[in-house]
């Protein structure tokens, strides 16, 4: 194991943000803190930079005991959301900052530093760029300079804190490809911090889901996707739906649909969760969940239908765009879902 | 040009902008022409004499003496309180920022007062000061304090705003690149914040030379010794040697024209390193 955290917590105030998460990093691995704001992602990622001390718990890197070094001495790249290039220096001097304040001893020569500056610019495709202050550059411009500047010291471990929180849909979906291919071809371990679970399951190897200072469920993407831990974990992950079931010798039952419960779901009433886009949409006469249709309408590639079962409104989001030739508005259909995970009930609070 | 559509009556927008022009030239050009006019009165060589004065250069070089010691003073703490208040969460956070702000709230007359309570020879350290020889009050160390407590507020205020904008990312940045406490001050706090910094001290400098109210109470007015220029003003004035007050007056119009075509300056040219505050 190259980074091991174990039992870290952290309060602000009054404020729990960590309740002693313990985690394992291995070399080289690529790894996502997912979690919505407030889970504690961005706490434990700066108590893994040196910037927070943590209340308790232990963070070894390699063996040696990350707490007891500083921050400057931890040799950690950071990346931030809002980038904190330095504002008064170009981008070659922003570049090669981590080299230049080195004590003079371990402090590489001017050419050395040029070089790698070069090497790195080439890295991040900003050739001729060197010259411009951080207010001249887009956005992906200006985080790209960020991750060349923190790739210049060598890190141990690159951090990155929602690197692409700030950028619009297109260009955070170029870069995201782009930071999995420096990611390869540096080979450093690296651990970003987001809240968008399609940028976790997209880009990492490894996802750890966070919420309210605790970690939920560690796995890699398609583990997590397909079995998620908790009801939390499944509606995190995008496009969740729940409707109340039952489940008798190992069959699920909801309304006048039953399909195979997966295996080790609890028995007797239960929580039946399934994502709006692993669902088959079948006519009435078919098999499924009897629904009828609230209002269907297509929106680009997918088509948004709202579908009541029982007393229940769904917003489903189905992909394909294209409703089938037998779906009225106000007329019924069956929902038929493809994969599900069932949950015992959460115990309703009497209040 | 398509204007939004209000009530504009013919011939009124040119009114006002006369009205105001009126005002300002009463206001502010005619006292500002009068101090020149009346400098001026017995001509050059009268205009002279009032400068070339013992008296008078003695004021002129306290003055400067005084702002020498208690801006840069004054702007190292600015700095430090902006940075403690910016940078770190702590109890009673709201209560500095209010005691910085209360030279601004209270009377000149007042800041000076309370060092003569404090260390005057009926004051609580009176008795003390005074059985280890050192006098305070009606001496240079006495302005200094009083200056320096009335013109506090001055680079505090300007850089609180722009380092509580700017955040401490950057510093953060700097810190896990490798850099330490003073690399990271001189390399990356300093240079964010020198525009900011260079316009409180301008402020700053500009209250501490011409102020008059704290000053006067612990100065004692010895002429030649603890007057400074607004206090040397004063005591010509009351001499009635009406050209030696207005000629030394013409000094402080200077600096204080001079300080506003440096802030102008630097609010146009560097508008956006200035804080939020001071934006156009």
């Amino acid at each position: 194991m190259s980074l091991r955290i174990d039992n870290v917590a952290k309060a602000f105030g009054r404020f729990p943000a960590l309740g002693g998460v313990s985690l394992d990093v291995a070399e080289g691995e690529f790894l996502a803190l997912l979690g919505p704001s407030g889970s504690g992602k961005t706490t434990l990622l700066r108590i893994l930079a040196g910037l927070e001390q943590p209340d308790s718990g232990s963070v070894f890197f390699q063996g040696e005991d990350f707490l007891a070094l500083s921050a400057r001495e931890r040799r950690v790249g950071m990346v931030f959301q809002h980038y904190a290039l330095f504002r008064h220096m170009t981008v070659a001097q922003n570049i090669a900052f981590g080299l230049k304040v080195r004590p003079r001893r371990e402090r590489p020569n001017r050419n050395v530093i040029d070089a790698r500056v070069a090497d790195l610019l080439r890295l991040v495709q900003l050739e001729g760029l060197e010259k411009r202050y951080p207010a001249q550059l887009s956005g992906g411009q200006r985080q790209r300079v960020a991750l060349a500047r923190a790739l210049a010291i060598e890190p141990r471990v690159l951090l990155l804190d929602e690197p692409f929180g700030a950028l619009d849909a297109k260009v955070r979906r170029e870069l995201r490809k782009w930071l999995r291919e420096v990611h390869d071809k540096t080979g450093v371990t690296t651990i970003f911090v987001t809240h968008d679970q399609e940028e976790a399951l997209d880009l990492a190897d490894r996802v750890a889901i966070l919420k309210d200072g605790l970690l939920i469920q560690t796995g890699a993407p398609q583990v997590v996707y397909e079995h998620p831990a908790t009801p939390f974990v499944f509606d995190f992950l995008g496009d969740a739906c729940c409707l109340r079931g039952e489940v008798k010798d190992g069959r699920i039952h909801i309304d006048a649909w039953s399909g195979d419960a997966p295996a080790g779901s609890p028995e007797g009433e239960v929580e039946v969760w399934f994502r709006s886009n692993e669902l088959s949409l079948e006519p009435p006469t078919g098999e499924g969940i009897p629904a009828s249709v609230q209002s269907v309408s297509p929106k680009g590639a997918t088509l948004h239908l709202r579908a009541r079962v029982g007393d229940q409104d769904m917003d489903l989001e189905i992909p394909g765009g294209v409703a089938p030739g037998w779906l009225k508005q106000k007329g019924s259909l069956r929902l038929k879902p493809r994969h599900v995970s069932v949950f015992a009930p959460v115990a309703v609070d009497p209040k | 040009m398509n204007r939004p559509r209000t009530f504009e009556a013919p011939g009124i927008a040119p009114l006002l902008i006369l009205l105001a022009v009126a005002i300002m030239a009463v206001l502010i050009v005619l006292p500002l022409a009068t101090v020149f006019i009346e400098a001026f009165r017995k001509g050059l060589p009268g205009f002279r004499q009032a400068l070339v004065d013992p008296d008078a250069i003695s004021a002129m070089k306290l003055t400067l003496k005084v702002a020498a010691i208690s801006v840069p003073l004054n702007a190292v703490f600015g700095l430090a309180a902006a940075w403690a208040i910016t940078r770190f969460e702590f109890v009673g956070k709201s209560a500095l920022l209010a005691l910085i702000d209360l030279p601004f709230s209270i009377s000149p007359v007042v800041s000076g007062l309370v060092w003569v309570l404090l260390f005057g020879a009926q004051g609580w350290f009176g008795e003390w000061l005074a059985d280890h020889d050192v006098q305070i009050i009606f001496t240079t160390t006495g302005l200094v304090l009083a200056t320096i407590l009335v013109t506090l507020p001055f680079v505090a205020r300007e850089l609180i705003p722009l380092m509580q904008e700017q955040g401490a990312d950057e510093e953060a940045a700097a810190i896990t690149l490798g850099a330490g406490g003073l690399t990271t001050f001189f390399a990356i706090t300093l240079p964010n914040v020198k525009w900011a910094l260079l316009y409180g001290v301008l402020l700053c400098n500009a209250r501490a030379m011409g102020e008059f109210g704290a000053v006067s109470v612990v100065s004692g007015h010895i002429r030649g010794e603890t007057n400074t220029l607004p206090l040397h003003i004063e005591v010509l004035y009351n001499d009635y040697n009406f050209v030696g007050a207005f000629a030394v007056a013409t000094l402080l119009a200077g600096l204080g024209l001079v300080t506003l075509l440096l802030k102008t300056a630097l609010e146009v040219r560097y508008a956006g390193e200035l804080s939020a505050t001071r934006k156009h």
